[in-house]
């Protein structure tokens, strides 16, 4: 089911492999993300979270903890969100908090698929006994509770960014791996992969050139699924206390609001609204991943599909 | 709970399970009993050498912990290492430490100085009438939603549903739980706004029962509904995959009723993946139900995990940790036996 989306990607390369499957297909993934409603929204908020999160200093200059001001003031034009009961401004808190929100998910997302689609490619293309060794690794890591291993070491080690970061990265992967394996189970005997061989490709290439090119589509739509849930992960420890004490999170801004919940409304409502969209733009936009990408669900109305990878709610 | 269809289905499917009582199942079994202690035993391990790789001396942290500045003479200090099982060499506290697990015995609180075991056994009912119930909530929303929206896809009612329950999906438990909070219990007054019951109200069993209930309600929702979703889509899926299929369209031209097909033809084989997803829920469940109690200040797990998390009570962590992880895994297990005698395709 791989192939069609990279085809023009390859083909670029001057690539002979990666067949188009389904013919005629030739537009670019975003294009065909941008041609439906929920992937059009879903890159708009996602772009729109990436920047102000990237650009966080300069939207919001300063000390997000900086205390001062005139504590529990309702919004208005100098503080855009009000101020908490410590009198930080809300505005600067709320956005450098996206910003943590979005290192985690950045990190967590490049460590984890680092590490699955090595396994997975790497165990689906070897078969035998490897594979067996490997996917037992990944059943391993697979039934260990995150949520509670991640709040072990956040207790255990110093909290910070880069404990929370590894212990995410660390265990994140396995459904990469396995969906990874599957795929590569499929691809390692198709014709192409084996006239590389023939050719005198080795190993690493043919898994480089000919295997990954194959395998990103599916990889790409089971990165995205997973993404949503490491930023409710970042914000549902930090609510629960363990977020590094120098860095800014909204899990910990809806922790701290809880109390004022009947003074000062606007202290859980904007972080609350920042994690949605964030959460939101994610999820949208890996549900059109996965109506473009993955064609065998295409029949589906939007959002029911990839269910059983999404485990929507739950975790969080 | 459990909805008429959903345990009509869940009957069926269990005692029509093909190839139940066949010899395939069994030459998997040992093998999969072998993963999973091996499971158990890599959580274990983790368990025992996390607190170890902390960085520096766990002996001074504690003494940095309680009366900042304090320091140990050689006599209480080693007693102290020989009291929390670090005396000796890495591989001797660890046998010394499987040795105390295999009789139960999962170390002291340093906050209360009660053993572990009796800290979380006095909360642990609360997290099983809270998980649970919420578990069964949502299997029993998610069954007879999933059953009739997909049963009558692209209906108005199923596009309802899909739009409601993939709203909910967005929202973090927490979220959730302090809207309904704020909206139930602080404005409108309805519920209790924290705790398991009434402390100081005197009630009968019955009025007992009702209290507990109320308070029960607004965190077994905010649970039960995050989770309705996971079985809703699943669920939903799996009727309308059954929708298109060969053995239905035969029932109906038999002239079979709407009743029948639905439920004993289309709802009993969309169900098989409802079995592994309930087992994968419970991890979510727990999940959720920490942050929840946290929200509700509910007294079961969560909440000491919460207070252990304050009071950098490590062991009451660890203890939780395992109790919460070896519980997990242990209903996976069980889910993905139940799963290979459901379904006889799994076994190759």
């Amino acid at each position: 089911m791989a192939g069609s989306i990279l085809a023009s990607a390859t083909a670029e390369a001057g690539d002979l492999a990666a067949p188009a499957l389904d013919g005629g297909q030739r537009d670019g993934v975003l294009q065909r993300v941008a041609r439906r409603p929920s992937g059009v929204v879903g890159l708009l908020l996602t772009t729109f979270v990436g920047v102000v999160s990237s650009f966080s200093g300069w939207i919001a200059p300063g000390d997000p903890f900086l205390l001062g001001n005139p504590a529990l003031l309702p919004p208005s034009g100098g503080h855009r969100f009000g101020t908490d009961n410590l009198g930080r401004d809300l505005f600067r808190a709320v956005v450098h908090g996206m910003r943590t929100s979005m290192t985690v998910v950045v990190w967590v997302t490049v460590i984890s698929a680092v590490i699955g689609i090595t396994i997975g490619a790497v165990a689906g293309y070897r078969a035998g006994v490897v594979d067996r060794a490997l996917m037992r690794v990944t059943e391993l890591f697979q039934t260990i509770p995150r949520f509670f291993l991640a709040l072990l070491a956040m207790s255990l080690f110093e909290p910070t960014l880069r404990t929370l970061i590894i212990v995410l990265g660390l265990t994140s992967w396995t459904l990469l791996a396995r969906v990874v394996r599957a795929e590569t189970l499929s691809i390692r005997t198709r014709e192409y992969v084996e006239s590389a061989r023939a050719a005198g490709g080795n190993d690493v290439h043919i898994l480089v050139h000919h295997v990954l090119p194959n395998i990103l589509p599916t990889a790409i739509v089971v990165i995205s699924l997973g993404a949503s849930r490491v930023i409710l992960l970042e914000a549902g420890l930090a609510f629960l206390g363990l977020s590094d004490q120098d860095r800014m999170s909204l899990g910990f801004l809806i922790n701290n609001a809880q109390q004022f919940l009947e003074q000062a409304w606007w202290m859980s409502v904007f972080p609350g609204v920042a994690i949605v969209l964030a959460v939101l733009g994610i999820n949208l936009l890996a549900d059109t991943f996965n109506d473009v990408l993955n064609p065998l669900l295409r029949r589906e109305p939007a959002g029911a599909r990839g269910s059983i990878l999404r485990m929507p709610g739950g975790e969080v | 709970m459990g909805g008429e269809p959903g345990r009509k289905a869940l009957d069926a499917a269990l005692e029509d399970a093909p190839g139940a009582r066949g010899r395939a199942p069994r030459r998997r079994w040992p093998q999969a009993l072998g993963s999973y202690a091996l499971t158990l035993l890599a959580l274990v391990t983790l368990n025992f050498l996390l607190p170890r790789a902390m960085p520096g001396d766990p002996i001074e942290a504690l003494a940095a912990e309680g009366s900042g500045g304090f320091t140990f003479g050689e006599q209480s200090r080693q007693a102290l290492e020989e009291y929390y099982g670090l005396d000796g060499s890495l591989l001797e506290q660890y046998g010394s430490y499987l040795g105390r697990l295999a009789r139960g015995d999962l170390g002291r609180s340093i906050a209360t100085l009660a053993p572990v075991r009796d800290e979380i056994s006095r909360r642990l009912p609360w997290t099983i009438l809270l998980v649970g119930g919420s578990l069964l909530l949502a299997t029993g929303i998610g069954l007879l939603t999933g059953v009739h929206a997909g049963w009558r896809r692209d209906r108005p009612l199923d596009r309802t549903l899909l739009t409601v329950l993939l709203a909910v999906r967005e929202l973090p438990t927490f979220l959730l739980g302090s809207l309904l909070l704020f909206l139930f219990a602080v404005k409108l007054e309805w519920l209790p706004l924290a705790g398991a019951q009434d402390t100081f109200g005197s009630f009968g069993p019955v009025g007992k029962v009702v209290d507990i209930g109320r308070h029960l309600l607004l965190p077994l929702v905010v649970l039960g509904l995050g989770l309705a979703v996971g079985t809703y889509l699943v669920m939903r899926a799996g009727m309308v995959t059954q929708l298109g299929s060969d053995h239905l369209l035969l029932g109906q031209a038999k002239g079979l009723g709407q009743r029948r097909l639905k439920y004993r033809y289309a709802a009993r084989n969309a169900l098989l993946p409802v079995v592994s997803l309930a087992a994968l829920q419970l991890g979510f469940a727990i999940t959720g139900d920490v942050l929840v109690e946290r929200v509700f200040t509910y007294p079961g797990l969560g909440r000491l995990l919460f207070d252990s998390l304050t009071a950098r009570d490590y062991p009451v962590i660890q203890g939780v940790f395992l109790v919460v992880s070896v519980t997990v895994v242990t209903v996976n297990a069980l889910a993905d036996g139940l799963y290979r005698r459901l379904d006889p395709r799994t076994v190759a």
